[in-house]
């Protein structure tokens, strides 16, 4: 593949990408509180495992935290959003060690 | 258990009316109404035809004022706000124009009784011709009705219902991946008293145990006497049994 085209294929991803985040963000700060299998549904992003490491990392830089019913079943897990800073998805950076908020251009490690 | 959107009647008759909302002819009124107690499956339906159609969303509260609304909703389109609430509505119907987004407000309840917000929505609505979507609980209509200048530019009115048990049997179709008999869906359909969050965690219930005892199909017989609803999270500040919340006065 020539450089160009490897170019223009990473920003394509990148786009899709950005278009599944800001669809799942806008989601979270109408539910406030979901499960991932809700988040899903409502976006109607098939695939369950990309919306859920999406919530990880959000959980782990201090955007979500995490209710559990009375059984440790993943699926049972109740989300609820905290941190509502704005109408921009926030996305992982540097390889998923931080989160960079467009919102208040700021960023927040991942731990 | 699978995840997605089931066209149940409310979802159904929700997605008729922005349909009609979206596609109206040019100067019919495009205001629309949303009520229905918690539970319903209120919230999840919108959130999903909100993202869907990339509405603009903010939420009322008890405090809300006319300014704090606009400030709002200038925080979700990205603008400025200016200095009057004048030139800050000239700037939200120009953006809402140009993009051509719909308005939702949610916990419109706060609004019915402050009329210079309803009449600020309904100046957004008449400059932006976008649809103007107002959210509310059970009981939410009535209190618009005397606000005639409002009521008047209401085209859709989507009421929010109890699940029937055709909708539960729909559900256990669609969501579960097991046979659930008719008999036991009519079972956790009464136990559920007409919330869809209810049936949906019974669901998983019934589907957890038939696994748990490798059944392809599940019925009364089967599963005893069980409760549907163990393990349900709280659902932040809201009731989760929905018929003991009192309607709103």
């Amino acid at each position: 593949m020539t450089p160009r085209l490897a170019n223009q294929r990473r920003r394509m991803v990148a786009a899709r990408g950005a278009d599944k985040r800001e669809k799942l963000w806008r989601a979270m700060r109408i539910l406030r509180t979901f499960s991932i299998g809700e988040l899903a549904a409502v976006t109607e992003l098939a695939s369950v495992k990309s919306v859920s490491a999406f919530c990880s990392e959000l959980r782990r830089a201090g955007y979500l935290t995490v209710q559990r019913g009375n059984h440790h079943k993943s699926e049972c897990a109740r989300y609820h959003l905290i941190r509502d800073s704005g109408p921009l998805a926030p996305w992982a950076m540097n390889h998923s060690s931080a989160i960079y908020d467009p919102n208040e251009d700021k960023e927040y490690s991942i731990r | 258990m699978r995840s997605k959107i089931i066209p149940i009647s409310n979802v159904q008759r929700l997605a008729e009316a922005a349909d009609a909302l979206l596609n109206r002819a040019y100067g019919m009124p495009g205001m629309g109404l949303v009520e229905g107690p918690t539970g319903y499956g209120k919230t999840t339906a919108v959130a999903w035809l909100v993202t869907r159609v990339n509405g603009v969303f903010v939420r009322a509260l008890a405090t809300t004022t006319p300014s704090s609304l606009l400030d709002s909703i200038c925080k979700e389109l990205g603008i400025g706000k200016r200095s009057t609430n004048v030139a800050t509505v000239e700037d939200i119907v120009r953006k809402l124009a140009e993009t051509g987004r719909p308005l939702f407000i949610d916990e419109a309840d706060y609004l019915a009784d402050k009329r210079r917000l309803i009449e600020t929505l309904r100046d957004i609505h008449d400059l932006a011709t976008v649809p103007v979507v107002l959210i509310g609980m059970h009981g939410f209509r009535r209190k618009l009705t005397p606000l005639q200048q409002l009521t008047g530019r209401i085209a859709q009115w989507v009421d929010f219902q109890a699940a029937s048990e055709f909708d539960a049997r729909v559900l256990a179709r669609e969501l579960a991946e097991v046979d659930v008999d008719d008999a036991l869906v009519g079972k956790l359909h009464a136990a559920a008293q007409g919330s869809v969050r209810l049936l949906v965690v019974g669901l998983a219930q019934i589907e957890q145990r038939a696994k748990n005892r490798g059944l392809r199909k599940i019925g009364v017989n089967e599963w005893g006497h069980g409760d549907f609803f163990v393990g349900v999270a709280p659902q932040g500040n809201k009731v989760v049994r929905p018929m003991l919340r009192p309607v709103s006065a």
